[in-house]
């Protein structure tokens, strides 16, 4: 499984939770709804990124960043 | 102890990477004989995976010399290396050979073959002082480094303590009696400063017992799992302690920028000194749902491209009249003609990236330069050399080096001139680097320069 991060777009920055319902429909495992900064976690197989990256107010797919440290 | 913040992907074995060979405090050069170029580090996705990975280091590599952490200790070794240095207990084995062997291991790591979560550059690592290593037996220069290198990877996997970002103890000599040389700097001398304006600190929590600090934050949260606010690292302590330490500290001269500040702390880097971006955000988003004016990161992973989301978070936060700041990096070694990049997140363009100065007000040797990337540039430059501020263990206070300690110093700021003048987001992004000090330093390095308060008057 892979983490990623889900940016949602402007046109659904108070749709937050129902983007977040559609990833998770796809097959994905929403791990946090953050509603204020309109960004969804999740875990899915890699093979699924492309396919959440077409969904309704999907702006942007990232793989996690990881290794953040102290600067 | 110092450690190279610098984390290449993997090691070019012609390069010569990996090396901590400056740690900006004018130490010594390692003494004869030198020490052997930096291996390779290989993290397992077991500790029953070592017996695996020595077999196929062996067919794969030619790597057949093996020795087991139970070799360690007993003092001084010869100089003989062994190729292969299992470290069961951690999972981790430490791979020496000529650059033809790594260069096989670089493919072998790459295609999985030797079914490893992560190899990484051996880092050779400092101590702080001499105090902090045996004195007897003598040991030289690369069992000193050796020594450390053991200790970095148990603190990193149990009970990690001190600063992990290539900070570095300092005397302190350049503070006077009333404020530290980095509050002198920056004109903060305002005793009521920051009062109504809030800012987030998320790091690694806050030591909440620390005299200075104590019951100081207006709320504060977890996102690492397991692991409550409580600040068993350090960093996040000195950070929480620049932004907001009070104006008549327990002990020694004043270090906070806006001592009235209404502060928010937020854990979203572990005890061992990292975190994961979901923390983060979910950070960011607790951050901003309590009315943070200003979100202080002085955190961030060597990532040269900006990121989607944090261009699109720093905007939102804008917008909504917060402000995120960010230390630029410390992967520079400029001493050694590596300039470094600015990472992930402060190269977002709507991110205020901080670089560090020294209290020459040159540009520190570690900080990272502004890179070609639409919006990867430094913005403004602070105190991020030998910066007194709290510290959760005895004597309570360290002085210490990075661009975690010169974002803070902005966060600060930027509540000095929220508060001064009512100024937000975009407004107060701008009122922060219209009033930099221009430095005789390269745009570039500093960006607009250094960072000061509002001047009474």
């Amino acid at each position: 499984m892979t983490a990623v991060t889900i940016t949602v777009d402007d046109d659904h920055a108070n749709a937050v939770a129902e983007v977040a319902r559609a990833v998770g429909a796809a097959g994905a495992e929403v791990t946090a709804v953050l509603d204020t900064i309109g960004v969804v976690s999740a875990t899915c197989d890699r093979a699924l990124v492309e396919h959440l990256r077409r969904l309704p107010g999907v702006l942007a797919v990232e793989v996690e960043a990881t290794d953040y440290r102290p600067r | 102890m110092t450690t190279d913040s610098a984390r290449p992907s993997f090691p070019d074995p012609t390069a010569g990477g990996g090396t901590t060979d400056g740690d900006g405090n004018g130490s010594p050069p390692a003494r004869s004989p030198a020490p052997p170029p930096p291996g390779v580090v290989l993290t397992l996705s077991g500790p029953g995976e070592a017996a695996a990975l020595t077999r196929t280091l062996a067919d794969r590599v030619g790597l057949s010399e093996v020795a087991s952490s139970a070799d360690l200790g007993g003092g001084p070794r010869g100089h003989a290396e062994p190729e292969v240095m299992v470290l069961e207990a951690l999972g981790v084995a430490v791979i020496h050979g000529d650059p033809d062997q790594l260069g096989s291991l670089s493919v072998a790591a790459r295609t999985g073959e030797l079914g490893v979560m992560a190899a990484e550059p051996e880092l050779v690592l400092h101590a702080l002082g001499a105090t902090t290593l045996p004195t007897s037996p003598p040991l030289d220069a690369y069992l000193r480094g050796f020594h450390d290198g053991v200790s970095a990877l148990v603190a990193a996997v149990a009970a990690p303590t001190g600063a992990l970002d290539g900070a570095d103890q300092a005397s302190g000599e350049v503070d006077d009696d009333e404020l530290t040389w980095g509050l002198r700097a920056v004109g903060a001398h305002d005793p009521a400063a920051g009062a109504g304006v809030t800012v987030a600190v998320l790091d690694t929590g806050v030591a909440t017992a620390h005299p200075d600090l104590c019951g100081r934050a207006r709320a504060t949260a977890s996102f690492v799992p397991g692991e409550s606010v409580e600040d068993a690292n350090g960093h996040g302590t000195h950070c929480v302690g620049t932004v907001a330490g009070p104006a008549s500290p327990t002990s020694g001269p004043r270090y906070g920028v806006a001592p009235e500040v209404e502060l928010l702390v937020g854990k979203v880097l572990s005890d061992g000194g990292s975190g994961n971006e979901g923390w983060i955000l979910a950070g960011i988003d607790w951050a901003l749902r309590n009315g943070a004016h200003v979100v202080s990161l002085s955190l961030g992973a060597d990532v040269a491209t900006p990121r989607v989301t944090y261009e699109v978070v720093g905007q939102r936060a804008l917008e909504r009249g917060s402000l995120l700041v960010a230390a630029a990096g410390n992967n520079a070694r400029r001493s050694h003609g590596r300039p470094g990049f600015v990472g992930t997140p402060a190269n977002a363009s709507t991110v205020l990236a901080v670089a560090a100065v020294d209290p020459r007000l040159a540009v520190a040797d570690f900080s990272a330069r502004s890179g070609h990337a639409c919006g990867a540039r430094v913005d403004v430059a602070a105190p991020g050399v030998a910066v007194r501020s709290a510290w959760p263990h005895p004597p309570g206070y360290l002085a210490t080096n990075g661009t975690s300690m010169a974002t803070p110093h902005v966060a600060g700021l930027a509540a000095c001139w929220a508060q001064h003048g009512g100024h937000h987001g975009s407004e107060l992004w701008r009122r922060l680097t219209c009033t930099a000090s221009p430095l005789d330093v390269s745009a570039a390095d500093v960006g607009a320069g250094l960072a000061v308060a509002p001047q009474a008057g």
